[in-house]
């Protein structure tokens, strides 16, 4: 325990020591605080000035007859836009679309018919649909009039209020798929990023025999525990550090970004949920970083950790797929998912997904977190055994029959 | 204080690496392990340290199972390396640590030694800004530092400058003279010859040779004549085969059998006339060439 409490804080001063890690961390955070900031900088910094220019100006071009009917329909239409009429004609429109004078023009040759000039059809520009729907309705109230109806019974027409609420029993997924997702992303890369770390740091201390020294001065399953605690430690430090740093200035942003429904659906992660996806993440974590410790003492040196760990890689690529599609497609509960949040290679992601997004019976979720917690047992232990081998092997990375063959043999 | 290794086995696979490996040594005494590369020294080393167990056999200290907890090991590694982009102090106050040592007392054992090989201006510097040389030093206060009672020393010399070496070699009596059991592994012979007085010679995963290095000369047969004379053609048409040329230019005489070296060396002097002639002692060199000679090269650990 001594022993495993002296490289913990060994390998842990290597993490919070190292200027990388320090500068990674701040920019992080620096970055964090600007984005969720950046709508209460940019209102400070808007000037009217800004305001008026920032709208886009719209010309519409039609029969003298309709002009005013569809100005004052496309002016309510487009609140943000400077909406006027171009009494000119089609070309005198043209010629201010092109000197940049206009950013749209909307010609019609009826109600019923019309084309949309732009510079430059942006993929986000949504005024063919808005425009679309403004001449359908205009086209039905034309209709309804000439069909004897009065003003008054038209708009009671086409005004009718509806009452429709919705109320989801387990999981509003909408709301939910944002902070799983943000989950899953965030293990898969700390897996990524920590795992590739032990492996690194088991490869290099071998490459620089280092090694040699430790496994002579200490237990080989202090060495391994005492590495991938000290790796996960510092990567929660991290998180910690990120979501304490998201959570203060959102709060102190609040108000410039309540308008936005995906920033408050991130910020609104009930308790419970927080604490599955945490001990799933943590387990998760270590079952990896046992994984990529191993496969650190098989390599001789430092560039083949890379071919060493694929597929470890592919393991954690294959569960992030299958979670992308349950995720996405809304079959947190389907066939694949129930399999895969069992597996202890993805049931920290899966599992997460399904108990973000759906409601997983209790029974389910105890299942799962066993499996897991005895399989990331089983490969801290495992782990060290190999690593044990691995460390005082150097040449051509032995075959995996040939490392149970040692294992047995000790 | 005793240490004994009793029949232990050891094989990879079906690879026998070991084979009955006996070896015993006792504390303010150096002891050499001997062996060509592959012949099963690291795999002893690493099998008396705790690091892989043994198939079969027993370690004892003082006649009962040796226990790491209470009995401490000191390890200079022939492949030698820490960590290049730390502080020096703090790596090896780290692997003293690691032995079990307090971080107050590490920090003072280390300074201790540091002062003693004349290091503690690179305290707090990075490792790989040191020489090879002073690199050495600093690997060998990992192995001393934490007060070990066996010192295990692979291929302590390689690489150090003759004022170097000469330190290591104080350090290393004051360390046999404080009781400590000194393990030798090296292929310099001279080192091993002016230390240890107790050898022995693996090959192939067995001992083929352990005793008292005096002892061993003593007992080696009295068998060949070195002899030194102008004449050497008329001594080699005297003897044929039997004699052949040294490297020093004297003529090395076998003899069928030791019984007739006096009659043989009477009449040596009767019929030449002789500048030297001495029955020929093998130096540990001569001794290991014949004892871990004519195998196959072959890397076990």
């Amino acid at each position: 325990m001594k022993q495993f409490r002296t490289i913990f804080h060994f390998e842990l001063g290597n993490y919070f020591k190292s200027k990388v890690f320090i500068g990674i961390t701040l920019v992080a955070m620096l970055a964090i605080a600007g984005l969720l900031s950046y709508p209460r900088i940019a209102e400070a910094l808007r000037t009217e000035d800004d305001a008026e220019t920032k709208s886009s100006r719209m010309l519409l071009v039609a029969a003298e007859d309709e002009r005013e009917m569809l100005l004052s329909a496309f002016q309510a239409g487009f609140e943000n836009c400077d909406v006027s009429l171009c009494e000119e004609g089609i070309d005198a429109a043209r010629e201010q679309l092109l000197r940049a004078e206009a950013d749209s023009v909307l010609e019609f040759e009826s109600l019923q018919s019309v084309t949309y000039y732009v510079d430059n059809l942006s993929m986000t520009d949504m005024t063919p649909q808005t425009a679309y729907e403004i001449l359908r309705q205009l086209n039905q109230v034309q209709a309804m009039l000439r069909g004897g109806m009065t003003p008054e019974q038209v708009d009671e027409a086409m005004n009718t209020e509806i009452s429709f609420r919705t109320e989801a029993l387990g999981k509003d997924q909408g709301m939910s798929f944002l902070y799983t997702y943000l989950m899953i992303m965030l293990l898969y890369m700390t897996i990524m990023l920590y795992g590739v770390m032990v492996c690194n740091s088991v490869a290099s201390e071998k490459s620089s025999r280092a090694m040699e020294l430790l496994v002579t001065s200490a237990k080989p399953t202090a060495m391994m525990f005492g590495k991938v605690l000290a790796a996960g430690f510092s990567g929660l430090v991290q998180i910690v550090l990120f979501f304490g740093t998201a959570i203060l200035f959102y709060n102190i942003n609040r108000g410039y970004l309540d308008e936005s429904g995906v920033l408050t659906a991130l910020f609104d992660i009930p308790g419970s949920m927080l604490a599955y996806m945490l001990v799933f993440y943590i387990l998760g974590f270590l079952f990896y970083a046992f994984l990529y410790g191993a496969v650190g003492s098989m390599a001789t040196r430092l560039e083949d950790t890379g071919t060493s760990s694929m597929p470890l890689q592919f393991l954690m690529m294959f569960s992030m797929f299958v979670n992308i599609y349950g995720t996405t497609s809304g079959k947190v509960d389907g066939a694949l998912m129930r399999v895969c949040s069992y597996l202890p290679f993805s049931s920290s992601m899966a599992m997460i997904a399904r108990i973000g997004m759906s409601s997983v019976p209790v029974w389910e979720i105890a299942l799962s977190l066993a499996i897991l917690l005895l399989c990331t047992l089983g490969t801290g232990i495992v782990g060290a055994k190999i690593y044990r081998v691995g460390v005082l092997l150097y040449g051509t990375p032995p075959k995996p029959s040939a490392i149970i063959k040692a294992l047995r043999h000790g | 204080m005793k240490l004994e290794l009793k029949n232990i086995n050891k094989s990879f696979g079906t690879k026998q690496v070991l084979s009955s490996i006996s070896l015993e040594t006792v504390g303010s005494k150096a002891f050499g392990l001997l062996g060509r590369n592959g012949a099963g020294k690291t795999t002893t080393i690493r099998i008396l340290m705790n690091v892989i167990p043994a198939n079969a056999g027993e370690i004892l200290i003082d006649g009962a199972p040796i226990d790491y907890r209470e009995i401490k090991l000191g390890y200079l590694p022939e492949e030698r390396g820490l960590y290049p982009k730390k502080v020096v102090l703090e790596q090896l106050v780290y692997f003293s640590m690691l032995h079990g040592m307090s971080r107050k007392d590490a920090v003072r054992e280390v300074d201790r030694w540091l002062e003693r090989l004349g290091m503690s201006e690179y305290r707090n510097k990075r490792l790989d800004t040191l020489s090879k040389g002073n690199q050495q030093k600093i690997q060998l206060v990992t192995a001393l530092a934490h007060d070990p009672d066996i010192v295990i020393l692979d291929e302590p010399f390689s690489g150090l400058d003759p004022v170097n070496a000469q330190l290591l070699k104080d350090v290393v009596r004051e360390e046999i003279a404080r009781g400590k059991i000194v393990l030798f592994s090296s292929h310099q012979m001279s080192y091993i010859e002016e230390f240890c007085n107790r050898i022995a010679i693996l090959n192939q995963g067995k001992v083929v040779l352990q005793g008292e290095l005096d002892e061993i000369k003593r007992d080696y047969p009295r068998d060949r004549l070195v002899v030194r004379c102008e004449d050497k053609a008329a001594l080699r048409e005297a003897f044929g085969s039997a004699c052949s040329e040294m490297e020093n230019g004297a003529l090395l005489l076998r003899l069928k059998n030791a019984g007739e070296k006096d009659a043989v060396m009477r009449e040596l002097t009767a019929r030449f006339s002789l500048d030297e002639l001495r029955v020929f002692e093998p130096s540990l060199n001569d001794i290991f060439v014949e004892y871990a000679g004519d195998t196959t090269e072959e890397e076990t650990a």
